[in-house]
């Protein structure tokens, strides 16, 4: 029998094990409630095939909250890297470029582009700075409290669903981070912060491998192409410098898990959540106590914080009968539709691509030879098919990090877009055609890759989505865009990580500020809950 | 349903009862209710007005938007829906009802029918099908809007009940207010419910669009020693 003082977590990944150590570090009883045989969600690393093993979902880790690594102690944990600051190799029709942040290492690029690459990414960093610095915050809630409408005496239509909670001055706080940009900074990102990276990279440079190379940021793991409006915006969460963590992303979860139990607090493997129990007070109003687990078994909770993505939470766990039709209908709208699928392949040595330094091999190696093509491969995915030249960021982990693989065996690992989750005919049969075009695009730079492959798995987002318990198989639980950020993540309503059910809170990467393995959405959910919602 | 390729072509119709209400509408006034023209007045507001609060009147509702709402689950989405506990409207017994939107502000109001276990009719001035599909995620039931399929009038007045005895409704007396009861009509249901927006002794006949003419000529049939006693609102709120 649970204390039902105990909150309960529902789903063990990244963002539930840091909210579940940071609640049992600040002296709650947590219990974690994970689907999978181990914790970690789409941040794990599994056995694909015997003897070889990949971080199934994530596979670069570039952008965790240095809070959470801080005081998690996760170093003390067992976190370390195999390799840090990776470079970037832009493989294209001439010589690759490799670059590192502003660096050229290698390629023909002119001094006008080295300068305005310079340029960029200086920018780049400080709006990414700023953006970091809205990670930790819990975003504002529009129309309550601090409002424009209400200062000039609007704000009549006050909702009756806003919970009561104290006001985050978060959107003021980021108002002041804009202004201390300064004039030229702050001016130049309204304009650019909703421009498609296309025009912005054509305005800007000259060489086609470097600006493919630069417009990959802005659409990895998104339903975007180089054209789409905001990819400027979506470039900034990847402004980070890339880590392998030692022993693949599992590591990080892994440390995660170990001070949250370090911290007290309780992890249930092989657990999944069927629902989340309601009950109706004698006002009418409904309230959490607790879950019910597939196998039947029920736990008591007067708080629960699920780190399941929205449209799981709400409308499969909970149900949509228990929120008003309103927020139901903004939470149908979330964009979920993954497009990135995961190949991981088991090498019989070490992949050789054409005209990289074999000490460039284990690098971040990207095909996205020009705008056009990374533009061309996202073409089909408007209209539900994939691309028959993809785009893809590959890492061969096991060159810094041997355990992965069998002596002298490597393991590569791919994200590779376009691959629409909803793809016409369905991916049973579009599966195999997909690894054959991404097979074809990598043997195009790796000639003699086809005869070194010992087996391949391609995780289509579907895949992706059964794997992870991930609606749509989106690495970011949904579309992380200018319309789904910040107080709009996921929806309004429940976008400060409480949610309008009592006792219901959000900590996962569908919250402020989305996933891409920070622990941020984990830590703010974790102090929400602490600052005492009654519950 | 299928859309007639030819649907723009008239985007409004004459209700069921149009030739009839065309054939005695002496000041060929009409307005336009939704999919449908409707009479303002027949021949004198002040008299029609009077034949309402002294005798009995019709006036045709057939436009009114009406939604059929059946399922496993009806009576706990009608319950999410609206404002008032359902489970309290029996089978036979119709509520007066509003339904409103997140922030508690009214969407609109309506009245509910509760035809049979498990299957409710909700009449609405404005066209909701678009709320009520939105809120049903997760609920087990089926929702039709079916305004076109079903032809209604209101009969309203003190001398309504006895009209309706002539009619041969038998025991219709003893319907109470907000209680319905259906009647064979010429091979056909005859639904008639104690409902109405007069607040005074009122019914409304709900009938198949084919038996409406019908159901018109029996109650002026047996109406005939009535003064000329059609009623249209319009003018007498």
């Amino acid at each position: 029998m649970t204390d039902p003082g105990t909150i309960v977590i529902v789903g063990g990944g990244h963002n539930g094990l840091v909210c579940a150590a940071s609640l049992a570090r600040a002296g709650r009883k947590v219990l974690v409630l994970e689907a999978a045989d181990q914790v970690g969600g789409a941040a794990v690393t599994r056995e694909f095939s015997p003897g070889f093993r990949v971080s199934s979902g994530a596979h670069l880790l570039h952008a965790l909250d240095p809070v959470v690594e801080r005081t998690l102690k996760l170093a003390s944990h067992g976190l370390a890297f195999a390799r840090t600051g990776l470079n970037t190799v832009a493989l294209g029709a001439g010589d690759p470029l490799i670059l590192n942040g502003a660096q050229v290492l290698a390629g023909e690029v002119s001094a006008t582009d080295r300068l305005a690459l310079a340029q960029y990414v200086s920018r780049q960093r400080r709006y990414a700075a700023l953006l970091a610095r809205q990670n930790g915050r819990i975003p504002s809630r529009l129309g309550a409290g601090f409002s424009v409408i209400r200062l000039f005496g609007g704000g009549a239509n006050n909702r009756i669903t806003e919970n009561p909670a104290p006001m985050p001055w978060s959107l003021a706080k980021f108002a002041f981070d804009l202004r201390r940009l300064g004039r030229a900074d702050m001016r130049e990102l309204l304009r650019v912060g909703t421009m498609p990276l296309y025009d912005l990279l054509e305005d800007r440079f000259e060489n086609a491998q470097l600006k493919g190379a630069l417009a990959l940021d802005g659409v990895l793991g998104a339903r975007l192409g180089p054209r789409s409006g905001q990819t400027f915006f979506t470039s900034l969460q990847r402004a980070g410098a890339y880590g392998l963590p030692r022993g693949g992303m599992g590591t990080v979860t892994g440390a995660l898990a170990i001070a949250a139990r370090a911290a007290g607090a309780e992890i249930r493997v092989s657990s999944p959540v069927a629902s989340i129990r309601v009950a109706t007070r004698e006002d009418g109003g409904e309230h959490v106590t607790g879950v019910v687990l597939e196998s039947g078994e029920e736990i008591a909770a007067v708080t629960v914080v699920s780190n399941a993505d929205p449209k799981t939470t709400f409308l499969k766990l909970l149900g949509a009968r228990h929120l008003d039709a309103e927020f139901v209908r903004r939470v149908q709208h979330f964009r979920t539709e993954g497009c990135a699928a995961k190949l991981h392949l088991a090498l019989d040595g070490v992949p050789q691509f054409r005209g990289v330094p074999s000490a460039q091999l284990g690098e971040r190696v990207i095909i996205a030879p020009d705008l056009g093509y990374i533009e061309a491969a996202f073409n089909p995915a408007k209209y539900r098919e994939f691309s028959p030249a993809p785009v893809l960021e590959i890492t061969v982990p096991s060159l810094h990090d041997p355990g992965l693989a069998p002596p002298g065996k490597q393991v590569l690992s791919a994200v590779v877009q376009y691959a629409p989750c909803d793809l016409a005919g369905g991916w049973d049969a579009g599966r195999p055609r997909f690894l054959a075009a991404t097979l074809d695009v990598l043997t195009r730079y790796a000639p003699g890759l086809r005869a070194q492959i010992l087996d391949a798995e391609l995780l289509t987002p579907v895949d992706l989505e059964r794997e992870f318990r991930i609606t749509g198989g989106h690495w970011h639980h949904g579309e992380l865009a200018l319309d789904q950020f910040m107080m709009l993540r996921p929806v309004q309503g429940a976008a400060q990580y409480a949610t309008p059910l009592e006792g219901l809170f959000l900590c996962g990467a569908g919250s402020h500020p989305g996933g891409g393995v920070m622990g941020s959405a984990g830590r703010n959910a974790a102090r929400v809950v602490l600052a005492g919602r009654r519950t | 349903m299928t859309i007639p390729r030819e649907h723009y072509l008239q985007a409004v119709f004459p209700t069921p009862f149009h030739p009839r209400t065309a054939a005695v509408n002496t000041l060929n006034v009409w307005h336009r209710w939704r999919d449908y023209t409707v009479a303002d007045a027949y021949f004198d507001v002040a008299l029609e007005y009077t034949a309402l609060r002294n005798a009995c009147t019709v006036f045709d509702l057939s436009p009114m938007t009406k939604h059929l709402i059946t399922g496993p689950d009806a009576l706990a989405f009608m319950n999410r829906l609206v404002t008032r506990d359902v489970a309290k409207v029996k089978p036979g017994r119709v509520g007066y009802t509003v339904w409103c939107d997140d922030a508690g502000q009214v969407v609109d109001d309506g009245t509910i029918f509760h035809l049979r276990d498990h299957v409710y009719r909700l009449c609405s001035q404005e066209r909701q099908l678009d709320w009520l599909l939105g809120s049903s995620h997760g609920f087990d039931v089926s929702i039709v809007e079916e305004t076109h399929d079903v032809a209604a009038l209101a009969l309203q007045g003190p001398t309504s009940c006895a009209l309706l005895k002539r009619l041969g409704l038998a025991g219709i007396e003893t319907l109470a207010p907000f209680g319905m009861r259906s009647f064979a009509f010429e091979g056909g249901e005859l639904m008639v419910s104690r409902t109405g927006f007069t607040g005074d002794l009122g019914y409304e006949l709900w009938i198949d669009p084919e038996l409406a003419v019908p159901l018109w000529d029996r109650l002026f049939d047996v109406a005939r020693w009535w003064v000329s006693s059609r009623w249209a609102p319009w003018h007498s709120r």
